[in-house]
């Protein structure tokens, strides 16, 4: 009799601790489910904070990795890469998958590749592309390497990586138009030299390239004319004055050729940003 | 699993306290803050003291102020609250509170408290008020740290800060010598250069009755001459810039390295 009790009292021990391991599994499970669905509507403070809430009562860690993504990408999408970078890291170190690692490490790139750490991106695109075990994923790494190079304002090294995949005929046409419209910077500046506001009227700049002709052009004849009168004291000044005008109007074709770079590309990734529908940073 | 399968309220008081402290200890201050504050009814002086620190963080000084003023008075964390107080007011520069509270310090029998001498001293280098005497204002710090206040101290005596008006007169005197005074040697020759060519080519064509260029060179000339005037007394102004800069830098880099700002 004392037995039966004895054995009775233990069954029912171990039921009270299956359900409440239950339950400590059901308000994880819970935790998470709040914290996706802030996410889903786009509260990522909110998100952030629930998910970091989950990952100090998770003990066990089961949680872990998926939180730490939620994390990360809420931060990514308030534009905190520097902490959106962290917690992919984190989540990253306890995955075992290669799949999914690599899946992380990919949104390591993208992460890079928007806060213009073109170098850092680099390297880890490098290192996948030496690892043998991604080599059926190549592509996905041209891919985030042309968007890199687009960031980093390499538009000729981007087309000639996108052109490695017909996938990417899209983007590829893109950068070479790109790279097509954009001025040199060091014609500009050295037509400007030998023909002063010539660099200003190639990059489209009339009226800076009249008046830098303008300006050098009066310079060098008072100069010519003082030499030629013999007053050597004056065309030294006036010669003086004619270099430092022909020293500006180089500097400023330069500039202009910058400035018209700058717009281009500016236009092309507002034009990625908005209306590109393929994947993005 | 025990533990937490007895312990599954995370609106529970010791585990939004446990979650609070867990995101202070991760720098996540705003977060931390706002979980502090759920603990109505249940905030004690530590909890108190850490939301004014995670004030402190985000720079809500004020703020911090208020909840830190409530502990002063009796509270075990009295000379913490009362330092992160000195601290915040050392970053809103109210020097003058910051040393009205470290009076409050000394005359306390507790010899922590006296611990605050360091940055109510320090405080005199950054103000504009008189500074102490020279041995009185090296005791107040421990032997490592003499040598480079004392540095500072005469740094801060020396005043090595120019003119903005003592630069424009020089300059209206001899071109170019105003920017000289203020450091910058080789814009000074070359205003000086610059301005004397242009006089005496306005000159020169004056005396030779080429009155158009003379005029010419006549404007430029005024022009140069006005503008080596201001340039110079903006460089003096720079310069102070400069010095003021880099003097408060120096003294916040070794304020926080000395941990003066804790007890």
């Amino acid at each position: 009799m004392y037995q039966k009790i004895t054995k009775y009292r233990v069954f029912l021990f171990f039921i009270a601790i299956w359900t409440s391991a239950i339950h400590a599994q059901k308000y994880l499970d819970d935790q998470m489910l709040k914290a996706d669905n802030l996410y889903a509507s786009g509260s990522f403070y909110d998100a952030v904070t629930e998910a970091k809430r989950l990952i100090y009562f998770d003990k066990g860690k089961k949680y872990f990795v998926k939180a730490n993504l939620l994390i990360a990408h809420s931060y990514k999408q308030g534009a905190r890469l520097n902490d959106a970078i962290r917690h992919f890291t984190l989540a990253a170190n306890q995955l075992r998958n290669d799949s999914a690692w690599f899946n992380v490490q990919t949104e390591i790139i993208r992460c890079n590749i928007l806060r213009q750490t073109s170098g850092q991106a680099d390297i880890i695109l490098s290192k996948l592309s030496a690892d043998r075990r991604f080599a059926s994923r190549e592509k996905e790494l041209i891919y985030w390497r042309g968007w890199n190079y687009m960031f980093s304002d390499q538009w000729d090294r981007a087309a000639k990586e996108f052109a490695k995949n017909d996938d990417f005929r899209a983007l590829r046409v893109i950068c070479e138009e790109v790279q097509n419209e954009k001025y040199s910077v060091s014609f500009a500046k050295v037509i400007s030299y030998i023909l002063p506001g010539f660099g200003q009227f190639y990059t489209g700049n009339y009226l800076s390239g009249f008046m830098s002709l303008a300006w050098t052009g009066l310079w060098g004849y008072l100069a010519y004319n003082a030499f030629a009168a013999d007053r050597a004291f004056d065309g030294a000044v006036l010669t003086g004055l004619f270099i430092r005008f022909h020293r500006g109007n180089a500097q400023n074709a330069e500039e202009f050729a910058e400035q018209k770079n700058r717009e281009i590309t500016d236009k092309t990734l507002n034009y990625l940003q908005y209306q590109y529908e393929g994947l993005k940073p | 699993m025990f533990r937490d399968t007895l312990n599954t309220d995370m609106e529970a008081p010791e585990n939004i306290r446990g979650f609070a402290d867990y995101l202070f200890e991760q720098k996540d201050y705003l977060r931390a803050f706002t979980e502090y504050s759920k603990l109505t009814g249940f905030i004690n002086d530590t909890v108190q003291f850490r939301m004014a620190s995670a004030l402190g963080e985000m720079g809500r000084y004020n703020e911090a102020g208020n909840l830190l003023n409530g502990l002063i008075g009796n509270s075990k964390v009295r000379t913490l609250a009362l330092h992160e107080l000195m601290k915040n007011r050392w970053l809103v520069q109210d020097f003058r509170g910051l040393r009205t509270l470290c009076d409050t310090l000394k005359i306390s029998a507790d010899a922590a408290d006296k611990s605050c001498s360091p940055l109510y001293y320090a405080s005199y280098l950054i103000d504009s008020v008189s500074l102490p005497g020279t041995g009185e204002f090296e005791n107040a710090f421990p032997p490592g740290s003499r040598d480079f206040m004392k540095g500072m101290y005469e740094r801060k005596i020396k005043k090595q800060y120019k003119s903005p008006l003592k630069a424009a007169l020089l300059s209206a005197i001899i071109p170019g010598a105003g920017k000289i005074y203020a450091g910058q040697t080789s814009d000074g020759i070359t205003a000086f250069i610059v301005s004397g060519l242009l006089g005496y080519l306005a000159l020169d064509n004056f005396i030779s009755g080429h009155d158009f260029r003379a005029w010419t060179f006549t404007g430029l000339g005024a022009l140069f001459y006005a503008g080596n005037i201001y340039g110079s007394a903006a460089q003096a102004q720079i310069f102070n810039a400069g010095i003021k800069y880099n003097f408060q830098n120096d003294l916040n880099i070794f304020v926080r390295e000395k941990n003066y700002f804790k007890p």
